[in-house]
């Protein structure tokens, strides 16, 4: 909402007060001054200046020479292209140096076709005015010359920017705005304002609208109150200047009278109206009724609206003629060949207007404040406002006078008074912290216009003005009282309440929202262990589109492209919501690549949305060179990636975590180079090598390991209890068995054949420790189709130094086991 | 042979293999030099021979020589053992010299985001506050994120946040106020929370992302006031922006507070004295604050005659572009590792 100092000097005065200053003290009391600007400031060099003479110019037919007076006592030289002035006009002068707001350069001394101008003589498009670039803008002949143009012309203003909440709609005004200020400055409001020379409304109080138009209203909910009003004989002109300048002020364009005339009192008291043009409503007939289907308008933005039963319309006797509230139709709109008109001042209801701007994505000024809830109460006012300007404007403009039928209204007169509201001034005190009487409690409310009458003890009944919809209950009060005593009287103390305990609610259905301390720490153990080994992490937006998951080639039916759907994208890669957080990382990897940035590891942790769930996800993505060093560079491959994900378990997975290869192949890694990490057949962690034709359609030209872990079985798995064995007594004993088997037995198989002989055989069992793989070989001296693992078993006794008999017993055992169950046979 | 002859043999024996010890470059040519001499079948042992042809009364004498030739040997032998020894080692450690100004092997360490960093600052001042971290899904229904919030449908406070939709009943939280009405629902009072995560909103340019990061917090109990919403934010702002940083409290609105407030904080890059980031204004506008709106209380039945609350919530981006100097909020989504890598 922009208003103009000028516009609200006539509620209250402003005029003495410092702009910034009062810009500060309407924030500080919950009108948010985002800016402000001052039109006409600052053009001191843009004068009054009389043209002494005119002379032709020798070089140039379309130029002329004016000889020009601005008060200095010497005669200026400019060149100037116009035809419309004459010798004698005053007219404003742009001296050298100054930047008329309509153009965008600074005015200079200069030679023009051989001729030696001082200045420029400006158009009124040039001076910022208006669009009327047609010839010089000629000014009063009473102004004195030298002057400023715009503080001579009344034009130099202030213009308040204020970013409204929606709450204080009773702000959208000049109006309301003023009564803020009266309230903070302490200052009367002129209610009673300069009145137009002669008011007119009275001479047609006797006659009635109905004569010319009749009035239905079937829809009371959703337009309570409906008046009208006729003026026949009305002759559109343009505005005169007063008005023009009002409008601009606050960024309106100005149209023609009847239109400005509606828009001023909208922007001077909030209400916003309509002007039909009576001759094309059907009847002449108004009908205030919902849409039927099928029907439609044309609004005067020449857009077309196709109507539904929600809508409530204006309409004439065959068809809607505006979405009431929100906007009229073309075909009715007022022109220069309107004759008569038809004034509409209503309050429609805020929940169906808002229904139709939203349905039909049409934000007015009028829809914007209707749906905020207008002053029921000024209605009446605001008509008899709109009537009376528009005589004047009319008689001062062409000395003849509309025909006004100041007609019916709907649903009575004013609005109910609402109940009073009773606070008690020592709770509302104790909301706020500080000491509030009841005096001062009375006096801060009846600075804003509310009645206030002593109640009970203790207790104030306060009369709600009805320009102040949004305070309905005691607590709204409080605000208001908070904002006007200061927010910084409020003195600042620490509450001393502690959390509740374990929740006691006996149906407690509701989900607990406070996660356990241990799994909050294990989230900060492993981003701190990822962090450690060299990752950065990464945040990406929670969306994801369908092509990410066709260049995943994912499966038509898999459960990730069932992911929730967002009905309103900014764009469409965001149209769905993450069920895997691996497309995110790749377009990282393709941001960093494609800034020359080819040695990146990156994690998230970050959710996957389901229908049901949401899960907390951890997802990695490595590639080029894990370590940079002269001494020789260390590049990521898969079973760096498998270790990480491995030691991320380890403060608490079980024992049975197992790798596997997975029966189902992840469509987006290299078959080969891929594995899965399960517990029970859950899988905590997919881990692989990007399928290189994935990585080939993206356009990466090297290897990328990828991996995606359930967060939430990491988290969740129970802590690992530890116990505590003694110290070995006894020495170990180490061997080292090359063995060779077949190249696709994995060696899983290998490692769980030891594990399961040290389970079953107790004489091995009670000596086997532990066991290393130290090397993989495949090649010569190992038959084609298999390969060699070299592994390292130690034995030790808890009750003797271990002899070579024992050594030699545990080798046939686990050398006869191997060759049973792998087919592994010693090298 | 005399023992005077032999004794002449044991001087000469000696000097020449102390001369041959002090010559031997390798631990093992020493040891090949005292065997030679000492060894069972060594010079000296030779001598002992001779020894036994003597006669009686010479013999002690003898003996005596050949002792002392033993142990000369022997001495020379072990101090030029210990200085091969020690040249052996000072060669190691001249070989094993590198030149320590050459760069470390490392992975180098990882960073946090810059939007982590900020709010797990944040989270631990609050917690150090006392206020318990509360988590709720992001995928919202209505009525969480608008109704019990006292955002009656149609409200035209909606328009406020622009409002991610899936379905007819669910959307993408707005906000994180959701988890309040939620930790009401299950816990008792007196509540002191705070729900920390991500958000969505319909907008996107060089200050709002689609898809951000909020801190909300929530006190509910007997006698909560705004004094105490002051004192906590004031402490928040002082602990989180350095001590002394000014705050100033100014009326705003919210459906789900009444009164609401804005909270500027002094900017802490003019110290209040106005500058291009805080538009000459000396303030930074940070948080939303308020008591709780009894009709939230009421939609989590929670007496709202006899229970107050205040609540708050603030944006962790707003914060990291503020302090990080970042001016287009898209950079934080981008993930550019060396844009990761300046905080």
């Amino acid at each position: 909402m922009n208003v103009s100092i000028n516009w609200l000097n006539e509620w209250v005065k402003v005029d003495d007060l410092d702009a910034d200053d009062l810009a500060h003290r309407l924030t500080m009391v919950g009108l948010e001054v985002d800016g402000i600007d001052r039109p006409g400031h600052g053009h001191d060099d843009i004068v009054v200046g009389n043209i002494d003479a005119i002379e032709e110019h020798p070089d140039a037919d379309r130029l002329v020479i004016c000889k020009v007076d601005v008060g200095d006592g010497r005669q200026r030289t400019i060149v100037c292209g116009a035809t419309n002035m004459e010798q004698g006009d005053r007219v404003a002068v742009a001296l050298p140096g100054s930047a008329p707001p309509g153009i965008d350069f600074d005015i200079e001394a200069r030679e023009v076709m051989g001729v030696g101008s001082e200045g420029m003589l400006c158009s009124s498009e040039e001076l910022g005015l208006s669009d009327d670039a047609e010839g010089l803008m000629i000014l009063d002949a009473d102004l004195d010359l030298g002057d400023p143009v715009f503080a001579a012309l009344g034009m130099q203003d202030v213009v308040l920017e204020i970013d409204l909440t929606p709450n204080r709609a009773d702000c959208l005004s000049h109006l309301g705005v003023a009564r803020e200020i009266a309230a903070l400055y302490d200052r009367p409001l002129r209610e009673q304002r300069v009145e137009p020379p002669e008011s007119i409304s009275s001479r047609a109080d006797g006659a009635d609208a109905s004569q010319t138009a009749s009035l239905s209203v079937h829809d009371e909910e959703g337009c309570p109150h409906y008046r009208m009003a006729i003026l026949q004989d009305i002759e559109i002109t343009e505005s005169p200047d007063w008005l023009k300048q009002r409008l601009q002020a606050v960024g309106v364009r100005p149209v023609n009278s009847v239109v400005d005339v509606t828009n001023y009192v909208l922007m001077d008291v909030g209400q916003p109206l309509h002007a039909f043009d009576l001759q094309q409503l059907a009847g002449p007939q108004i009908v205030v009724r919902r849409a039927e289907e099928g029907e439609s308008l044309v609004g005067i933005d020449h857009q077309d609206y196709e109507l539904s039963p929600e809508d409530l319309v204006i309409a004439d006797a065959e068809k809607p003629v505006a979405i009431a509230g929100v906007m009229g139709g073309a075909d009715s709109e007022v022109s220069e060949a309107t004759t008569s008109i038809l004034l509409e001042c209503a309050w429609f209801d805020p929940t169906t207007v808002r229904r139709s701007s939203k349905r039909h994505g049409l934000h007015t000024d009028s829809s914007h404040r209707f749906e905020r809830g207008v002053d029921a109460g000024g209605v009446g006012e605001a008509m008899r406002r709109a009537v009376d300007l528009l005589v004047q404007i009319q008689q001062e403009a062409t000395a003849s006078v509309p025909t006004v039928h100041n007609g019916p209204e709907v649903a009575g007169g004013a609005p109910e008074p609402t109940e009073p509201i009773v606070v008690d001034v020592q709770r509302l005190g104790g909301l706020l912290g500080i000491e509030l009487d009841a005096q001062r409690c009375r006096q801060l409310l009846e600075s804003i216009q509310i009645e206030v009458t002593s109640g009970e003890e203790g207790q104030l009944q306060c009369r709600i003005p009805t320009f102040r919809r949004d305070l309905r209950r005691p607590v709204d009060l409080s605000e208001e009282i908070a904002r006007l005593v200061g927010y910084e009287e409020i003195p600042a103390e620490l509450p001393t309440m502690i959390m509740g305990g374990e929740h006691t609610i006996a149906d407690a259905q509701a989900e607990k929202t406070i996660p356990a301390p241990e799994q909050r720490r294990r989230i900060d153990w492993m981003r701190g262990y990822l962090l450690d080994q060299g990752l950065m992490e990464a945040i990406n937006y929670s969306f994801m589109g369908e092509d990410q998951l066709d260049e995943l080639r994912l499966g038509d039916d898999d459960a990730r492209r069932g992911a929730p759907r967002v009905a309103n994208p900014l764009v469409a890669s965001q149209e769905m919501m993450r069920t895997t957080l691996i497309p995110s990382l790749l377009k990282n990897l393709e941001t960093n690549f494609s800034r020359q940035r080819f040695d990146v590891a990156l994690f998230e942790m970050g959710r996957r949305y389901f229908e049901q769930t949401e899960k907390e996800t951890l997802a990695l993505a490595v590639t080029g060179r894990r370590r940079v060093h002269w001494s020789g560079d260390r590049r990521w491959d898969f079973f760096d990636l498998k270790g990480l994900v491995e030691t991320l378990g380890v403060p608490w997975a079980t024992e049975e975590a197992r790798w596997r290869r997975p029966d189902v192949h992840e469509p987006y890694l290299h078959p080969g180079v891929q594995a899965e990490w399960v517990v029970d057949d859950q899988v905590l962690a997919v881990v692989g090598q990007l399928h290189p034709q994935v990585g080939a359609d993206a356009g990466f030209e090297q290897p990328v390991f990828v991996a995606e872990l359930d967060l939430e079985a990491f988290v969740d798995a129970g802590a690992r209890r530890g116990v505590a064995t003694p110290a070995p007594r006894f020495p170990a004993v180490v061997r080292d068995y090359a063995l060779v088997y077949d190249e696709d037995r994995p060696f899983a198989r290998l490692r769980d054949a030891i594990d399961a002989l040290a389970q079953e055989d107790d004489a091995f069992g009670a000596i086997f420790e532990s066991m290393e793989l130290f090397d993989v070989y495949e090649g010569e001296q190992v038959p084609e189709g298999q390969r060699s693992l070299a592994i390292q078993v130690t034995y030790r006794s808890e009750e003797k130094t271990l002899e070579e008999a024992d050594i030699e017993q545990a080798d046939r055992r686990l050398l006869a086991r191997l060759r049973e169950s792998v087919g592994a046979k010693l090298r | 042979m005399e023992v005077e002859q032999l004794e002449q043999r044991l001087e000469q024996l000696s000097a020449k293999a102390v001369d041959e010890l002090g010559e031997a470059d390798q631990k093992e040519e020493a040891i090949q030099v005292k065997n030679r001499y000492l060894g069972r079948s060594g010079s000296v042992q030779e001598l002992m021979a001779a020894l036994r042809e003597l006669p009686n009364e010479d013999k002690p004498k003898a003996g005596k020589a050949i002792n002392r030739a033993k142990s000369t040997i022997e001495d020379a032998f072990e101090s030029r053992l210990e200085q091969l020894e020690h040249q052996q080692l000072q060669r190691r450690l001249k070989e094993e010299t590198v030149d320590v100004t050459l760069p470390a092997r490392s992975s180098g360490a990882g960073l946090g985001h810059p939007l982590r960093q900020v709010e797990r600052r944040l989270i631990a001042i609050f917690e150090q506050m006392g206020f318990q971290v509360a988590e709720g899904p992001e995928i919202e229904t209505d009525y969480y994120n608008f109704e019990a919030l006292n955002f009656p449908p149609d409200h035209p406070a909606r328009d406020m946040q622009d409002t991610f939709v899936l379905t007819d009943d669910r959307l993408l939280r707005t906000h994180t106020s959701p988890v309040q009405v939620r930790t009401m629902e299950a816990y008792d009072l007196p509540i002191r929370i705070i729900s920390p995560g991500r958000v969505y909103r319909c907008d996107s340019d060089l200050t709002h992302s689609p898809v951000f990061h909020q801190i909300e917090g929530l006190l509910v109990g007997e006698g909560v006031t705004m004094s105490h919403l002051k004192g906590t934010l004031t402490t928040f702002a002082q602990r989180c922006f350095g001590e002394g940083t000014g705050i100033r409290f100014r009326p705003s609105y919210f459906p789900f507070t009444e009164p609401s407030a804005e909270v500027d904080v002094e900017c802490i890059f003019c110290e209040g004295e106005g500058c291009r980031v805080c538009s000459d204004t000396g303030w930074l506008e940070i948080l939303g604050a308020g008591m709780v709106d009894p009709n939230v209380l009421e939609h989590a039945d929670i007496d709202a005659g006899r229970y107050t609350g205040f609540a708050f919530g603030l944006g962790v981006e707003r914060i990291a572009m503020l302090e990080q100097g970042v001016g287009d909020i898209r950079r934080f989504f981008e993930n550019d590792q060396q844009f990761l890598a300046q905080f």
